[in-house]
């Protein structure tokens, strides 16, 4: 199959007036065509900053301090900011979490389309209309001429979220990043938006790369799941592998702490819980790389470790520096 | 079963919005059950955090009562309230929003005895460290602002400030909808150390199924203002009857890759009348808004069950 997105030791860096901080570090990662890859982790793991870095739209304190994002062979970090704008959209589109202010609410939904294609050219201008036309169809509309009349404040968050998702899919992307697409939707809503994205997939052969907090559409839509802790993968399987093993225990702790309905737990185990029990990593388990004791510091370099087949685990070595302070 | 707390009867609520009026709720009817967990689950605009609301009243119901304890709260003015607002509280999604961010910790969580009027200053003192330590917070905490808390932290003072004046019920409105899902745990797993603790009742406000389940005994199930189905958590979740429960059943992610393709048929859900239901008991203290013929299935499925077994 043919790799669509490879990232290679990916390290984003954001600095303040006082200092520079590491928001991700030694992410690697591949997205095969046809394929989703969903990207889990809690606020502040890295996940968004990973999603943001691979499209060029780091926030003005964030850089890309280290790595590669091949995207079909092209290295996407050292194109210039016109560069990419082809790319954007038309190779590789984004859906986010907040439709609304994802679209222009002063500019009817059939215009922003239209606009869309325009921009990259992909229709004669007479067409395009229809065109507009036939993707809000696709994305479940039942009168697709009314809602390419109406302003995004005119319809509801699951119908603003279908009408983003027709903006993202319209110049055939090969690629779409979706960062928490649903979060913001009810339940009824989100299955029909993700089985809605799952069917193109299947169709187009488009690959996806999920964002999400959520283990639940991670079993039901992922093929494999990288999990994300304070910047960095802490374990990587496909999605069958990673539910019947676990092995990191910030993974299990995750999987743990959500409350299932099959579940007769009277009490949820929580993350910290895990650290706890799994005290056995000599409590090492969520420490960080450098750490303090009795005025001695100790450095623990940590490694993605293959514990069966494509199965990754992170680890800290058993290699240790110890430097005197 | 204990005895009833809350019984609401034909509850609505409206808002006008110019000429128009909006019926956020019609005609609810349920009972809560002293040291029981109500589960009220809806999707946006279903009216679920208006029905909370309504219930504390802090917003006056158009039609219906809320009789708490056997008086009347829904005709009651502010200052007749006054007295009883110390045995019900609500803890919100947004602590950030409900708890000012002047205050200290300390302030906010001794704010409501001192409207109340309650104990001396040294007593009151006393036992706000008392409630930072129920919820698991250092003494510390008390001379801090609200902004220097985690969003779970900002929650748990949240939950002592609504504890502090020892309530008989507490309304929980989206408590955990803000947070990521391992401080989630822990705040689930806090209120319900809690609820065992002081005994106390809770209506448990979510959208989220698989955290009303976990969380509560019995779960009513509210669409566009109306009640549908009300029933103990295990008979509503394994015998859903009224088609809106079935398809919100069916649309929780199943949290296990090998149960993929093994969806329910997808089920059409009628539009919805536009007058509140009469909910029809069908035993096992299953309420329900349904036709004859959804009835007669659901009593047809049992007895097969019941003759397999």
């Amino acid at each position: 199959m043919v790799t669509m997105l490879d990232v290679k030791n990916l390290k984003v860096m954001f600095h303040s007036k006082q200092a520079e901080m590491v928001a991700v570090d030694e992410v690697s990662f591949s997205v095969r065509a046809g394929e989703t890859v969903a990207l889990i982790g809690e606020s502040g793991s890295g996940k968004s900053v990973t999603s943001q870095a691979i499209m060029g739209l780091l926030p003005d304190n964030g850089r890309i301090a280290g790595g590669e994002v091949s995207f079909l062979n092209q290295n996407l970090v050292k194109l210039s900011e016109k560069e990419m704008r082809r790319i954007r959209g038309m190779k590789i589109s984004m859906i986010f979490q907040d439709a609304t202010v994802s679209l222009n609410p002063t500019m009817k939904i059939g215009k922003q389309i239209v606009e869309g294609l325009h921009y990259h050219q992909l229709f004669p201008k007479k067409e395009s209309k229809g065109e507009a036309l036939r993707l809000l169809s696709i994305v479940g509309f039942e009168n697709p001429s009314d809602i390419y009349h109406q302003y995004p404040g005119e319809l509801s968050g699951g119908m603003k979220q279908r009408a983003l998702i027709a903006m993202a899919i319209s110049c055939e992307p090969q690629l779409v990043i979706a960062d928490e697409p649903t979060t913001a939707l009810d339940v009824t809503i989100q299955k029909q938006i993700l089985d809605l994205m799952d069917d193109y997939k299947r169709r187009t052969e488009t690959s996806i790369l999920l964002i999400t907090h959520d283990f639940g559409l991670v079993s039901e839509y992922a093929d494999r799941v990288l999990v994300m802790y304070e910047g960095k993968i802490v374990e990587a399987a496909d999605v069958f592998t990673l539910f019947r093993n676990p092995v990191h225990p910030y993974t299990k702790g995750l999987m743990n702490s959500i409350p299932r309905i099959e579940d007769p737990r009277v009490m949820l185990q929580t993350v910290r819980d895990m650290a706890v029990q799994e005290g056995t990593f000599e409590g090492r388990v969520f420490a960080p790389e450098v750490f303090s004791k009795d005025g001695v510091t100790y450095h623990a370099p940590s490694a993605l470790i293959e514990v069966e087949k494509g199965h990754f685990v992170r680890f800290f070595t058993n290699k240790m520096e110890v430097s005197r302070t | 079963m204990n005895k009833k707390l809350v019984e609401i009867r034909n509850l609505s609520t409206q808002f006008k919005k110019g000429a128009n009026i909006h019926k956020a709720i019609e005609g609810i009817t349920f009972d809560v059950y002293e040291g029981e967990s109500l589960g009220i689950v809806g999707e946006s605009g279903s009216g679920k955090t208006t029905l909370g609301r309504t219930i504390l009243r802090l917003l006056t119901p158009f039609h219906g009562t809320i009789q708490f304890d056997g008086i009347d709260l829904s005709s009651m003015d502010a200052k007749q309230l006054r007295v009883w607002r110390k045995d019900f509280q609500m803890i919100f999604q947004n602590p950030y929003e409900s708890l000012s961010p002047r205050l200290k910790v300390g302030e906010i969580i001794e704010e409501p005895m001192v409207i109340q009027k309650m104990l001396t200053p040294k007593e009151r003192t006393n036992k706000v460290y008392e409630m930072l330590e129920n919820v698991g917070l250092p003494k510390s905490a008390y001379q801090k602002t609200i902004h220097e808390f985690s969003g779970g932290q900002r929650q748990r003072v949240a939950i002592a400030r609504a504890l502090v004046m020892n309530p008989r019920l507490v309304i929980a409105d989206e408590p955990v909808s803000a947070l990521d899902v391992s401080v989630q745990a822990q705040i689930l797993n806090l209120l319900k150390e809690l609820q065992t603790e002081f005994n106390l009742t809770y209506i448990f406000i979510s959208h989220d199924l698989s955290v009303v389940h976990h969380m509560s005994d019995r779960v009513g199930v509210l669409n566009k203002g109306h009640m549908l189905e009300i029933a103990a958590k295990n008979e509503i979740y394994q015998n859903p009857i009224h088609p809106y429960t079935k398809s919100l059943l069916a649309s929780i992610p199943k949290v296990n890759p090998m149960m993929r393709g093994l969806e329910a048929e997808p089920v059409e859900v009628p539009p919805q009348p536009p007058y509140p239901p009469h909910l029809i008991d069908i035993g096992n203290d299953h309420y329900v808004a349904a036709d004859v013929i959804e009835i007669q299935n659901y009593r047809m499925n049992k007895q097969v069950h019941k003759s397999e077994s």
